[in-house]
């Protein structure tokens, strides 16, 4: 199964205690419901002839009654755990927590890890690393439209809203890839805004994340260097970014480490030769709509640029 | 030393060849772009080119977009108001105000600053531009013009700038 995206399988503490808010509601609704469809059942068979008997006024007042507390009971319940769960979730603070910048975009997550010296900050797109067992607070921002963070599997969802910062907390407590969607419509190609986040035991984290601080490697081959030259000179350098190459444009998906990404054009499709030469020689096709213009590449061009992005390590 | 000679003889022979036909003849139209009227004999009126975004209202949009995704503001202003580089509010084109001629100027740059961004960015986005410099000026419908921005704008909206007339005023 590719990276599930469920509430019903909780990765962490945030995610458990809402599931435990679902299954409390699934189970009284569904007490209630059969509650409901047995006395209906009752009502039908006895039919006609309890409809003749005389009921006294008091039989009826008191079944309202009951009826009622019972109803009032149980929506008091739900209440009371919904506002202790609310409040429970918002208690995951901590200074040594990781900060995280997700900027939304149509139709892509922007990613970056901060860092006291410029060099070693960390950009990347539409895939989220965190460490296990530690807090991580993203900072929530847009550049565009109110978008929305939803990772089920981790935590609820909460909005990005241009102009406006926004965060959200949330521990992973075990290691795994799950899915995450935009949950506010946010234009034409909303529904394939999607990210994956990795958590990840925390050397392994830190060796990611180290391996990403490094600048995009050099080409070795002839064709991985007739690649980057294409990409520096023609027309990916206007808006991608590649550290440590020519190509520096800020307004898509930074690409320094493309070839360690699972996906390509924010979770729509698997990121294999094949995916990505299609969405490069006709991006309009897989994804309507989407910011990057065609290309107009010729075959052993795009084959050189295909072989370049795979250095991307 | 004869073969020296000969050799040096049939190398001058290409020296002397008349290439009365190396192009066909409709390669001697001129269908360039004109920057300036100014020419020899009578005016030579050129069938204007719109961009193909003219009248389309997201193509303008994207223009919009384009216009400080690839860094035109820093030069330009970020309403068109000019700074290092000429305004584009105004009717003074000092290269021509046509679709075509603007067209030109961004995709081949000019001198004194104008970078050449033909091959970097898309025909298609370059059109897209195109269609959007004309609405900072006014040159196309205010219904399709692009309406005022989300953040903070010091100037009017695109829709609501008054149609100027362009001036071609060549090189200050």
């Amino acid at each position: 199964m590719p990276h599930l995206q469920s509430i019903l399988h909780p990765a962490g503490i945030q995610a458990q205690r809402i599931s435990e808010l679902w299954w409390t509601m699934f189970w009284i609704c569904t007490a209630v419901w059969f509650a409901v469809a047995i006395a209906a059942s009752i009502a039908i068979v006895r039919g006609r002839r309890a409809a003749a008997a005389d009921t006294s006024q008091s039989t009826i007042t008191r079944n309202v009654a009951i009826a009622g507390g019972v109803s009032l009971v149980a929506l008091f319940a739900l209440l009371f755990q919904s506002v202790v769960i609310g409040r429970a979730l918002d208690t995951l603070r901590s200074p040594d927590a990781l900060r995280i910048q997700v900027t939304g975009n149509q139709w892509w997550w922007d990613v970056q890890y901060d860092h006291p010296v410029p060099s070693l900050r960390v950009t990347t797109a539409n895939e989220i690393h965190i460490p296990t067992g530690r807090p991580v607070v993203f900072n929530l921002l847009s550049t565009d439209v109110i978008h929305s963070l939803w990772i089920p599997n981790l935590q609820g969802k909460i909005d990005l809203i241009p102009g406006r910062l926004n965060e959200l907390w949330l521990q992973a407590d075990t290691a795994g890839v799950y899915r995450g969607q935009c949950a506010e419509y946010c234009g034409l190609q909303h529904a394939r805004m999607a990210l994956v986040v990795v958590a990840e035991p925390p050397e392994q984290f830190e060796r990611w994340l180290t391996a990403n601080r490094a600048p995009a490697p050099p080409p070795v081959s002839p064709e991985q260097q007739r690649g980057r030259d294409i990409v520096e000179r023609g027309p990916c350098a206007m808006c991608h970014n590649i550290t440590g190459t020519l190509a520096g444009g800020r307004t898509a998906p930074d690409l320094t480490h493309i070839a360690t990404r699972s996906t390509i054009a924010a979770g729509s499709v698997p990121n294999l030769r094949g995916y990505l030469a299609g969405w490069i020689a006709d991006p309009q096709s897989m994804k309507p709509g989407n910011r990057m213009p065609p290309q107009g590449l010729r075959a052993e061009e795009l084959q050189a640029v295909l072989a370049y992005l795979e250095t991307l390590k | 030393m004869l073969a020296v000679a000969a050799g040096l003889i049939a190398a001058g022979c290409d020296r002397e060849a008349r290439r009365y036909k190396d192009l066909p003849a409709s390669a001697n139209r001129e269908t360039g772009v004109r920057v300036t009227e100014f020419q020899p004999g009578a005016s030579q009126q050129q069938a204007p080119v719109s961009s193909p975004y003219q009248g389309n209202a997201w193509g303008i949009g994207e223009g919009k977009r384009l216009y400080s995704a690839f860094n035109c503001a820093p030069c330009h202003g970020v309403n068109g108001g000019g700074a290092i580089g000429p305004p584009l509010i105004d009717d003074k084109w000092i290269y021509g105000g046509q679709p075509d001629q603007i067209y030109a100027t961004i995709s081949q740059g000019r001198p004194d600053g104008m970078p050449s961004f033909g091959g970097h960015v898309p025909t298609q986005q370059i059109w897209q531009l195109v269609a959007y410099v004309q609405a900072m000026s006014g040159q196309v419908e205010a219904s399709i013009a692009t309406s005022r921005s989300d953040d903070q704008m010091a100037a009017l909206p695109e829709s609501r700038q008054s149609r100027q007339k362009p001036v071609q005023t060549g090189h200050r």
